[in-house]
């Protein structure tokens, strides 16, 4: 049987795991890292860069690197998310025939379901260079909060990235399934994971080889990108105030204040002051311009303190949801590069009124457990279950706009709900059925997955026909959606895919026009 | 409950594809009834077979039993009870041999499956009063066994749908015992009407469609009538290309997925006679081959298969029967053959003398006797059956007790 492995496809880092005699190895690349930048870079002579290499050279070609395209992914271009995002990053963003956000790098326009394909099949790379075999199947991790579009379009990737992926997990799952590997003890958890664009918080109770999500909650657009920005605007603030010049209008410098603020968080983290020296960082009619400037691990705090607290309110929901408070909360478990902050690190332990367990790699732990649950899923001997849950509500939208909520959020899956509805109008004769996600009660609010139309309804007085209207996940998070006239036996369903996705033919077209050899692949 | 018996060495077995088949789907735990429909065979052939493994001592029974239980597939289908059904009431002819998952398995799903209507802590056997931290222990055992990831990829045919309808049962059954207030609802109800145990099934919070045993089990036997049908076509299409070895095959197994329908009796039995004439043919003259090279074991079991096709040929019983005396010094056996042989060609004098010499070397001289004595009478110039007879007189004279 083939190996399968894991990934973790990360806002700015990506990280492939694969169990090999039952332990979880993370796989380095070609240049002996653990991770790899998730990025992607058409260069000045049309060569296509990614990793470390798009990485090194996105200061002299920013325009045309992709970074942080997780943000865009199975998002509509008008919405606030990718609005907000192209305020940030170089290169440019367009709509799409779908109405998806796409990037325009050096001429071509690409999809966000292809810039993470050409990511997922760098990590298939490696994974096969390191078992000498083709590897064509894995388990992927996804933010807990992705929708049904944003998951949809992760599966999209792996098919044009040749690998067929046989589970998406939510990444603080994935970090659990880890943490549980080779314990036996009956506990509760909490998982607090803050990466590069996505904050999630999963509560998890585990024992006998079982993993159960609890719930799940999260924020797609916080992440340690966010810290990031906080340091570019305040640097630049400065910048403005001292020598008169906004480099927010120059992308190259503003590459090299993202770049140098990154390195500032992480300096931060070991100690109280750090130096940002970035010479020739602008020129004006004075001649060229320099940004020399101390920057305080307090001063870092009170720039970012009120990210921390929003990702605390999350986690109150969070147990809200499961029903459990934080002294039934026997460990707490950082995962993603953002939480070694010594701040996060005690504001963390305030709330929980626990130290967080420190004995996981927190850039490793999500791959881990993703390659865990391939095993879990492939393997003959089966001694890992994990009880998923489904993370947002679904339910149709109803008379007057109205949300109905039929399968509500962390509920276990497999799963299947049933509600009777009915007409609003005498001898009404159809009735569309449209489904939704989310927790609006609102259904304008809401994403919509699908919708159909039951035709042949019985003609009756309002309010009389039964119009039985059954959810049904699997254990795949698949979702399907059927409707039933009690009084004819006509029945309509639909499997939902989700709307702004690619066809298969768009899908076939992308595989086409990219071979696999046309990616610079040295690091 | 059939099994192999420990002292029989199966390498030493002369058996057809079919009775090999149906001897590896023995296993201790499978009942006789249960090997009816899943033996690959015909119930009848499978009755046969397994008589004749009782009577060679390759199986044993426990109970000391050497007949089959009566067939009574159709009565057994379960009732939906309050209480968890025992194994004997399921309904054995929904098991398929063809899946993934044991018979075993299949047995504990479907067992499951009708205690779906009780009440939830006996579906999670657990007490009604058990704490959050026994529940979950009892959800998490069950989900090991239940949850269709442990199924991952592999074929569960109809079952899959019972995983999954078990699984959402269990999970629901958690969810609703684990929550304070739906569980006082529940304790409500049941101080108010102890005996109404549909009230135990908690609060219907959400309109659900509730499961039914019957409908599972027609559910079955519909999609086992379906593959009949389905195999009954492949048979019809192998008649109609005259292979009619591949169509007895389809058509053994359309009869075993639907043993009621009469439809495929008639096509069977043609095409089972075809196919017989062609595999005892062929095995005839693999056997002929083999004997020629002096592989006179490996000729023997061919020969045997060919008498499995076509059990009256006296030639090929006259062969078995000497090589089963002189190879295989299995005189039961060569009595049998030789006995055959001359049974259909009573007027040919070799035959008589071969079961005259498989008698006088098991030492029954009274009835190698009366064979030589025809032997001779049929072709008097047979010196060897001449010199025979002598012998075997001198020695029912000095062994009166022979014979029978």
């Amino acid at each position: 049987m083939g190996h399968v492995i894991g990934i973790d496809l990360g806002t700015t880092n990506s990280c492939v795991a694969i169990v090999e005699n039952g332990q979880p190895t993370v796989i380095p690349n070609a240049g002996g890292y653990k991770t790899t930048p998730s990025m992607f870079a058409v260069s000045q002579d049309g060569k296509r860069l990614v990793g470390h290499l798009a990485k090194r050279q996105a200061i002299t070609n920013c325009t045309s690197t992709a970074y942080g395209v997780k943000r865009l992914i199975g998002r509509r271009f008008d919405s606030e998310e990718v609005t907000k995002t192209a305020e940030f990053v170089p290169y440019e963003i367009i709509r799409g025939s779908n109405d998806d956000a796409r990037l325009q790098l050096a001429e071509k326009i690409f999809t966000c379901p292809e810039i993470a394909a050409i990511i997922l099949r760098e990590m298939k790379r490696v994974a096969q260079e390191y078992v000498g075999e083709p590897v064509e199947e894995a388990v992927v991790t996804v933010p807990a909060y992705f929708n049904d579009t944003q998951r949809q379009c992760t599966k999209d990737a792996g098919k044009i990235a040749g690998l067929e992926i046989l589970r998406i997990i939510n990444e603080p799952t994935a970090a659990a399934l880890s943490y549980g590997f080779g314990r036996s003890d009956e506990e509760t958890i909490a998982i607090y994971d803050l990466g590069g664009g996505t904050f999630d918080i999963s509560i998890l109770s585990m024992g006998d080889g079982v993993v159960e999500v609890l719930s799940t909650n999260g924020n797609t657009f916080l992440g340690g990108e966010d810290f990031d920005r906080r340091i570019v605007d305040h640097l630049n603030a400065w910048f403005v105030d001292n020598d008169g010049i906004d480099l927010r209008n120059d992308a190259m410098a503003m590459q090299r204040l993202k770049d140098a603020a990154e390195k500032a968080k992480c300096d931060l983290s070991a100690r109280d002051v750090t130096e940002i020296n970035l010479p020739f960082i602008a020129t004006d009619e004075r001649g060229p311009r320099h940004l020399n400037v101390e920057i305080t691990r307090d001063t870092l705090e009170s720039l970012c303190h009120d990210l921390v607290s929003q990702s605390l309110k999350t986690c109150e929901a969070c147990m809200r949801d499961a029903k459990v408070g934080p002294d039934q909360i026997d460990r707490v478990i950082l995962v993603g590069g953002q939480t070694r902050m010594p701040f996060l690190q005690t504001a963390v332990a305030e709330f929980f009124g626990k130290r967080p367990h420190k004995g996981v790699n927190p850039d490793e732990v999500v791959a881990i457990g993703a390659a865990l649950q391939a095993e879990a899923l492939t393997a003959d001997e089966k001694d890992l279950l994990l009880l998923d849950v489904t993370p947002l509500s679904l339910g149709i939208a109803t008379f007057g706009g109205r949300f109905a909520t039929l399968i509500e959020r962390n509920t276990t899956v497999p799963v299947r709900r049933s509600h009777v509805f009915t007409t609003t109008r005498d001898d009404q004769r159809d009735v569309k059925v449209r489904v939704l996600q989310g927790e609006s009660e609102v259904a304008a609010e809401n994403d919509l997955l699908g919708e159909f139309v039951l035709s042949g309804i019985k003609p009756a007085s309002k309010g009389e026909p039964e119009i039985e209207v059954s959810f049904d996940i699997d254990a795949n998070g698949i979702v399907n959606v059927s409707a039933r006239d009690k009084a004819t036996g006509l029945e309509q369903s639909i499997t939902v895919n989700a709307a702004s996705t690619l066809s298969d033919e768009e899908i076939q077209r992308i595989i086409e026009e990219n071979p696999p050899d046309a990616i610079a692949l040295k690091v | 409950m059939p099994q192999i018996s420990p002292e029989c060495d199966l390498g030493s077995l002369s058996l057809t594809p079919g009775e090999g088949y149906l001897l590896s789907r023995v296993d201790g735990r499978t009942t006789w009834g249960l090997l009816r429909e899943i033996g690959g065979l015909a119930p009848d052939e499978v009755d046969t077979a397994m008589r004749r493994f009782v009577e060679l001592g390759v199986l044993v029974l426990e109970d000391g039993k050497t007949e089959p239980p009566p067939s009574e597939a159709e009565a057994a289908i379960v009732t939906p009870a309050t209480a968890a059904p025992t194994p004997t009431q399921v309904d054995e002819s929904l098991f398929d041999a063809s899946l993934d998952i044991s018979l075993e398995a299949q047995r504990t799903m479907l067992v499951f499956e009708c205690g779906l209507e009780r009440p939830y802590h006996e579906i999670l056997d657990v007490a009604l009063d058990a704490e959050l931290r026994d529940l979950r222990r009892a959800y998490f055992k069950l989900s090991k066994e239940f949850h269709p990831d442990r199924y991952f990829r592999q074929n569960l045919g109809p079952f899959d749908e019972v995983v999954q309808r078990v699984f959402r049962k269990i999970a629901e059954a958690f969810e609703l015992l684990s929550d304070p207030s739906a569980r006082k609802e529940m304790e409500r109800s049941l101080q108010a009407s102890p005996a109404a145990t549909p009230a135990l099934r908690g609060p219907r919070l959400r309109g659900r469609t509730t499961p039914h045993a019957f409908s599972l089990v027609a559910r079955i036997q519909r999609e086992r009538r379906r593959k009949a049908r389905q195999y009954f076509e492949a048979g019809e299409g192998a008649i109609a290309e005259e292979s009619w070895v591949e169509a007895a095959k389809h058509l053994r197994l359309a009869i075993a997925c639907d043993p009621a329908n009469e439809a495929f009796k008639g096509p069977f039995a043609e095409a089972n006679q075809h196919a017989n004439e062609i595999l005892a043919e062929r095995y005839t003259k693999e056997a002929d081959s083999l004997f020629e090279l002096g592989e006179y074991a490996e000729a023997y079991k061919r020969y045997v298969d060919a008498l499995h096709c076509r059990p009256f040929a006296a030639a090929t019983n006259h062969r078995a029967a000497k090589l089963a005396w002189q190879i295989e010094n299995d005189l039961k056996s060569a009595k049998d053959y030789a006995a055959r042989a001359c049974e259909v060609e009573p007027t040919t004098a070799v035959y008589r003398k071969t079961l005259g010499q498989v008698y006088a070397a098991a030492g029954l001289y009274k009835n190698a006797e009366r064979e030589f004595e025809q032997a001779v009478k049929l072709d008097p110039r047979d010196e060897e059956a001449k010199l025979e007879l002598k012998t075997t007189r001198r020695n029912a004279r000095s062994a009166p007790l022979g014979g029978s």
